[in-house]
């Protein structure tokens, strides 16, 4: 498989009160098109800035990030704006979006702005819809953001992540926000996008979430301490818990 | 505690607070300056007049026999119930012809030029120290500070007065101020020179027609004067002090303008405040929700934001305080040329001023933190959500849209906050339609939208070479006959040099009115070449019979006279009843004055004036070449004052330039107050959509696409306002400066000229130019927010 994203020494450093804060430390990893990883680790250890660095939203302090052959470091801000509209797709805890537009016109805008979109706004709308359609929200298409729930919400943000056809999804705790019903259908989406290709890098807290990935990254202190291989995950209840049970053990192992 | 949290807050909001502070300096500085002005020159005009010992009626008379006899005049006056005292100032009056310096007129002035003696003064006129001239030096002059100033003539300037045959040399001695004659409106010129100069001039042969006397009358009782006054040979001009106050009311309008300046910045400050005292309670929802579980009351809260309001307001309205003192005196100095202002200028109405804004700001800050009454602790617990339902936000689908993407996501803003954009869209149309107004107002002062007012028909070029029929003033009869032959020369003239042209001329007849027992003296206007009927009337039919009369409306008036009423007319020395058959408006007289039948014969009355030789061209010539042809009369006339409608009618009203210098002014003050509006409101909204913003950044969108979108916002708000100042220029000049106009002699209303490019097209342009590039020059705070901030949304 080739490597869609590989990350080389990635180290960010802020500098708050005169003094140096090192969030991610000499980071190296690599994914590969079609694999769904997700990035554990406690709070404060740089998993969410790293998802930032290596998705272009932020600028690295050293190393290197190649995203589908293109160094980002080297990119300008106007062309990380494009690599991020037209090859990556967004997912964020927050669900946020644009108040004044309806559910639907909200996941459609990134298209409507793409050049690569050769479409007219009507044919954009129609496939908007289906993506609704796809992850069950059609109804709440011409609602306004705040007519609509959080379940159905996050979901109307994997549809805009993906209106786009990204080559690859970044999720930054996608489920954080929502209850567990709503989480298990919204981690169910991505894993059907991830089944028919799209690679997904996902930022978590919940085991459960990490179980239904392929590898586990473990994160402290900036520095990725832990590796854990999963293999796909066939979507099975049963596969599902044993699966969950041996990453639970793994993460007990790296102090978790 | 609230120290601190103000510090804090100062600290964070520093370029809102920056701006408020600019906006409540600015209202303090225009109003202070402004109010003190029209205090200062109200007041200080009736301190002037009584530092002058103005009188309470004027009248000047020119001529031979009656007319420049002190004690003939003394009796007649004296012996009238409602007079006190009479007092006299012998005089020569002059044109602009007679002085020459270099080469040049002395001034440029076409008014009657008056010559008098140092010890002639009746009244108290003061140099430029605010001195009272009591002797000058023998070959030296005083002359009219506002006339002297707009010529450039400086102290030792020498010039040439040549009356006759003999040239006098003076030399300049400085500026005086006349109470009487002095004000831009009346522009009469007066000359101050030696009882020795004086004397050798008048000792020429032939200069007895050109003297006059200036009559000063002080009565207790104006209207019963002006009801028992005779007629007296010769008279040029006649006015109660109101009158010669009224003259100065370009000052006053210049103030008044100003203080409407000052009247909108205060508004827009206030909008401005409420808008962000709003926006802050809006983003602070979560600590004055803390801030109300901990225990605190909602007054010890809305102290806190009131403090900081008010320690702004004091240091802004300080600020302004001490620039409205260089700011006023600015102001003033066009009026200080004038008039004697000594001791006029109060500070205290500044801190009064001052003092009020600080007042009115702190009273709406304090209802607008009303709001701080409905946040509960459960705001901050629930971020602001209550659950309830909200209005729909967007009205707009972006998939049926044909807008490209930046202007749908403007426009859909726009419509989805219409509250918010409409505050903003009518301070543009303020903006725009104060601009618009004094457009409007200079351009009607020199279009021949006017030309009725003036009694005159619009013709194709007017020369004002008064020296031409000066003779006829004051002669006993046959002057109407002496006028028209002095047109037939101006034909001849004309024909000669290839443009044939028919030129008339109109005389000013005065004539006692009595209707019941009201009793007035009222100019008429006549034109022996001419009809009553090409002229234009508000109310009734032109004078068709010698024994029909029209009259102005404040003419009419002043003697309770309507359409249909037979009035007294005394014509040819012989009383006759006159039936009023038409009302018209007119500046003549500031608006008191009438017109006679082209059937009534008047050839036996003296003659008080006359307006300029009113040419028509046969040919109908273009535009362009009346132009040209003027010029070519500047050099056949040898005089600059041959101009066309349009330039009559500014040179008349003198208020044109004035108005339009103000207008500029307002020009740069409004595109300040737009970039200051849009820098303040831009920054707010940037602030309030910071996660939006990065949301956008992290999907892709480019900077300056969302630059672009948020420039849009404001363009939209500014191209609504130019939309609708554009639909109410009209009726909003109207509504402005029907009182003003009325004020000069239009009591009926004015049409006003709308120049549609600059009206429709130029103004509107820079206010949104301003608001685009105000917004663009803000949008720079969004390249501090990164994609990364996704993390920080709450």
């Amino acid at each position: 498989m080739t490597n869609i994203l590989e990350v080389t020494d990635l180290c960010k450093t802020y500098i708050i009160n005169k003094k140096q804060n090192n969030v991610l430390r000499n980071i190296s990893f690599s994914i590969s098109e079609g694999e769904m990883v997700a990035v554990m680790g406690p709070s404060g250890s740089g998993k969410s800035t790293l998802l930032y660095c290596v998705s272009g939203m932020d600028r690295l302090t050293s190393g290197r990030v190649v995203f589908g052959g293109r160094e980002t470091a080297k990119l300008s801000e106007n062309e990380l704006a494009e690599l991020r509209l037209d090859e990556m797709g967004f997912i964020f805890q927050q669900m946020y979006m644009m108040k004044n537009l309806s559910v639907l016109d909200n996941i459609i805008l990134p298209a409507v702005k793409s050049k690569k979109n050769s479409e007219s706004r009507k044919q954009t709308e129609e496939r908007g819809r289906a993506l609704m359609h796809r992850l069950g929200i059609d109804e709440v298409g011409g609602n306004d953001i705040n007519e609509v729930s959080g379940g159905q919400l996050q979901r109307a943000c994997i549809c805009r992540s993906m209106i786009n056809s990204p080559k690859m999804i970044f999720a930054d705790e996608p489920t954080g926000a929502l209850n567990r019903a709503s989480s298990d259908e919204v981690m169910n989406e991505l894993l059907s996008l991830n089944n028919d290709g799209t690679t997904v890098m996902c930022v978590t807290h919940d085991p459960k979430v990490a179980a239904k990935c392929s590898r586990v990254l473990y994160l402290v202190d900036g520095k990725i301490v832990g590796e854990k291989e999963m293999g796909h995950f066939g979507g099975a209840d049963k596969e599902l818990r044993d699966r969950e049970r041996t990453l639970n053990n793994w993460l007990m192992e790296q102090g978790w | 505690m609230i120290w601190r949290i103000l510090k804090k807050d100062l600290r964070r909001k520093r370029v809102i607070n920056f701006i408020i502070l600019v906006f409540v300096t600015l209202s303090t500085m225009f109003a202070a300056s402004s109010v003190n002005n029209i205090i200062t020159v109200t007041n200080g005009l009736g301190n002037y007049f009584e530092k002058a010992g103005m009188s309470d009626y004027f009248i000047a008379t020119q001529g031979v026999g009656e007319s420049s006899d002190e004690d003939a005049v003394t009796e007649k006056l004296g012996v009238l119930g409602s007079v006190k005292d009479v007092r006299i100032e012998s005089a020569v009056f002059t044109m602009q012809d007679k002085m020459m310096k270099d080469g040049e007129y002395l001034l440029t002035n076409t008014n009657a030029y008056i010559l008098m003696a140092d010890d002639e003064a009746e009244l108290n006129y003061f140099d430029s120290d605010n001195n009272v001239i009591k002797k000058v030096e023998k070959g030296k002059a005083y002359i009219t500070a506002s006339m002297a100033n707009s010529a450039g003539l400086e102290i030792g300037d020498r010039f040439i007065y040549k009356p006759l045959g003999k040239e006098y040399e003076f030399e300049y001695a400085g500026p005086l101020k006349d109470a009487l004659f002095g004000s831009d409106f009346m522009g009469d010129p007066r000359f101050i020179i030696s009882r020795e100069d004086y004397d050798e001039i008048m000792s020429e042969e032939g200069m007895e027609p050109y003297k006059g006397l200036i009559i000063l009358v002080d009565t207790d009782d104006i209207s019963a004067f002006e009801n028992e006054m005779p007629i007296i040979e010769g008279t040029l001009f006649k006015a109660p002090q109101s009158m010669i106050k009224k003259a100065y009311l370009m000052s006053m309008l210049v103030a008044g303008m100003l203080l409407a300046v000052s009247v909108c910045l205060i508004g827009i400050a206030l909008v401005v405040l409420r808008f962000t005292i709003r926006f802050t309670l809006e983003e602070e929802f979560r600590e004055i929700g803390v801030m109300k579980a901990i225990g605190l009351k909602n007054g010890s809260i809305r102290n806190l934001y009131l403090v900081k309001y008010f320690g702004i307001s004091v240091i802004g309205a300080a600020t302004g305080l001490f620039l409205s003192i260089p700011f006023g005196n600015m102001m003033l100095k066009s009026v200080s040329d004038n008039m004697n202002m000594v001791g006029d200028n109060t500070f205290l109405v500044s801190v009064i001023c001052s003092v009020g804004v600080v007042a009115l700001i702190m009273l709406f800050c304090f209802t607008c933190t009303h709001k701080v009454n409905k946040l509960s602790p459960i705001d901050a617990v629930r971020s602001g959500q209550t659950g309830e339902r909200f209005h729909r936000n967007g009205l707009l689908h972006l998939g049926r849209s044909k807008l490209p993407t930046a202007s749908f996501l403007a426009l859909n803003d726009v419509l989805s906050s219409p509250k918010q954009y409409a505050i903003i869209t009518a301070v543009f149309t303020l903006l725009m339609l104060m601009i618009m107004l004094l457009a409007n107002m200079a351009n009607t002062l020199s279009s021949d939208k006017l030309m009725f007012l003036f009694g005159i028909d619009k013709k194709d070029v007017y020369i004002a070479d008064f020296n031409n029929a000066i003779e006829v003033v004051g002669m006993d009869e046959g002057g109407e006959e002496e006028l028209v032959k002095k047109c037939r020369e101006v034909e001849e003239i004309l024909a000669d040099n290839d443009m044939p042209a028919n030129v008339t001329i109109e005389a000013l007849i005065l004539a006692p009115v009595t209707h019941g027992d009201k009793h007035a003296q009222i100019n008429f206007v006549k034109n022996c070449q001419t009809r009553a009927s090409d002229y234009q009337y508000t109310e009734g039919t032109p004078p068709q019979a010698e024994d029909e009369i029209a009259l102005s409306i404040l003419a009419a008036e002043s003697v309770d006279a309507e359409v249909g009423d037979t009035v007294t007319v005394t014509v040819n020395g012989e009383e006759k009843d006159f039936i009023v058959t038409a009302l018209f408006q007119s500046f003549i007289q500031t608006g008191s004055c009438g017109r006679f039948s082209e059937l009534t014969d008047t050839s036996k009355m003296k003659i008080a004036g006359y307006t300029s030789f009113i040419v028509d061209f046969d040919d109908d010539p273009s535009d362009k070449e009346i132009d040209s042809r003027i010029e070519r009369l500047k050099d056949i006339f040898d005089t600059d004052e041959i101009v066309n409608t349009e330039q009559f009618v500014k040179d008349t009203t003198g208020a044109a330039d004035v108005i339009r210098s103000i207008k500029n002014m307002v020009i740069i003050i409004s595109v300040l107050i737009c970039l200051l509006i849009t820098l303040l409101m831009e920054r707010s909204f940037i602030s309030r959509e910071k996660a939006e913003i990065a949301l956008m950044k992290a999907v892709g969108f480019k900077g300056r696409f969302i630059s672009l979108s948020h420039t849009l916002k404001f363009t939209i708000c500014a191209i609504a306002a130019a939309v609708i100042a554009s639909a109410a220029t009209y009726p909003f000049t109207k509504l402005v400066s029907d009182p003003i106009m009325g004020f000069m002699g239009a009591v009926s209303g004015t049409e006003y000229k709308i120049v549609p490019v600059e009206i429709f097209v130029v103004y509107p342009l820079i206010i949104i130019a301003a608001a685009a590039a105000g917004t663009f020059i803000t949008t720079v705070f969004i390249k501090a927010i990164k994609a990364s901030d996704t993390a920080d949304i709450e």
